[in-house]
């Protein structure tokens, strides 16, 4: 028991101090911060929003693309999410509010058609981007180097579920996924964290 | 003041007590119904098929459950109770249950992530700043009426999921 507890001082000493490690002050966030950051832009999706132009997960120069996967008849964490995540934006000034961008990214692309999904977006986000593919495969790689997960199944009543993980997250220019936020994540955080990773982006030029 | 006249006084008073008591408790039993407030429901979309209403339940002096929200035709062709719920994977999906306790004096709270009622199949959308009647349907109480604030947010602030931002 006693090397159980000495291993497990060890490993919370180890990730202290990889915590206290890197470049300079630490920057609190209120999402999960990953370490290393994923790199999620090797792969894009064709945009109903825009003809089916394909958009590289990775933010315009100074910007953040915010990205989250869900379907468009989910009628409780989705729309919570979307919801929260315009609140937040609503209260930045114009000229931040043009350097962030939304993506939803469709799990359930058998039932969310391109209309369908460009319409539920754009209510939400008038300038969204509304990402669908029909290329399982595609879709699955994306979702696995963002780590979101989702199952669509359909049971014998024809009735359709879908479960997935409901994070929002935060994509710099870089292709980095800097933050993701945990469903339930209060308006007040989204809007204290993306101004400082606007703030951090903005500064690393 | 003699003790057998405090003894007596003593016992009126308890018997007093218990008639306040049990007129209290008939009082309530006619009076039961859950009290129903903050109800709301999600603004949608144009074309939007799906949204979710959401309430606090009072109960009263006795435990019930609550076993149907059922909105006009006009607004919902369909509704069921859900539970959002998340599995050991991480992912969120939702639960059809067949009803909701109210525990007898307790409070239950519908809100985003967790119990709501799934309005499906919407036939007009809804505009935030209107209202649509909900008709709730109690095991014990039966049936009440309240409206439903549309409303074009995400959480609530000040409920508790969203803390007191």
């Amino acid at each position: 028991v006693s090397r159980l507890v000495l291993l497990g001082l060890g490993l919370t000493t180890l990730v202290l101090l990889a915590g206290c490690g890197g470049d300079g002050a630490a920057v609190e966030y209120a999402g999960m911060v990953r370490e290393p950051a994923p790199v999620v832009d090797a792969a894009a999706l064709p945009d109903a929003a825009s003809s089916g132009r394909p958009l590289p997960f990775r933010a315009a120069e100074d910007g953040l693309l915010l990205v989250y996967f869900g379907y468009t008849q989910c009628p409780d964490v989705c729309p919570t999410t979307m919801g929260d995540v315009r609140t937040a934006l609503d209260e930045l000034d114009p000229g931040q509010r043009r350097r962030v961008q939304v993506a939803m990214v469709t799990v359930d692309p058998d039932r969310d058609t391109d209309a369908v999904l460009t319409r539920y977006v754009h209510a939400f986000f008038r300038n969204g981007h509304a990402l669908r593919t029909a290329d399982a495969a595609l879709l699955a790689r994306v979702a696995r180097e963002f780590g979101a997960g989702y199952d669509v199944t359909k049971a014998k009543d024809g009735t359709v579920e879908v479960a997935h993980t409901a994070h929002t997250y935060a994509v710099d220019d870089e292709g980095r996924l800097r933050v993701q936020w945990a469903f339930g994540t209060s308006p007040a955080d989204y809007l204290a964290d993306i101004r400082t990773l606007l703030d951090d982006t903005g500064q690393a030029q | 003041m003699s003790t057998s006249f405090m003894i007596r006084l003593a016992a009126l008073a308890t018997a007093g007590s218990v008639a306040v008591a049990l007129a209290a408790t008939s009082a309530a039993a006619t009076a039961d119904a859950p009290m129903i407030s903050g109800a709301w429901a999600r603004a949608t979309g144009k074309g939007q098929e799906t949204s979710a209403a959401y309430f606090v339940i009072k109960g009263m002096g006795t435990a019930d459950r609550l076993v149907a929200a059922a909105a006009p035709a006009s607004v919902a062709m369909t509704t069921q109770l859900h539970k959002t719920v998340m599995g050991a994977d991480g992912k969120m999906r939702m639960k059809h249950v067949m009803s909701i306790s109210v525990p007898a004096n307790g409070v239950v709270i519908l809100e985003p992530g967790g119990f709501h009622v799934m309005l499906l199949k919407l036939r007009k959308q809804l505009v935030a700043g209107s209202s649509i009647r909900l008709t709730l349907t109690f095991a014990k109480a039966g049936k009440q009426t309240v409206r439903a604030t549309v409303r074009k947010v995400g959480s609530m602030p000040g409920t508790s999921m969203s803390g007191n931002g």
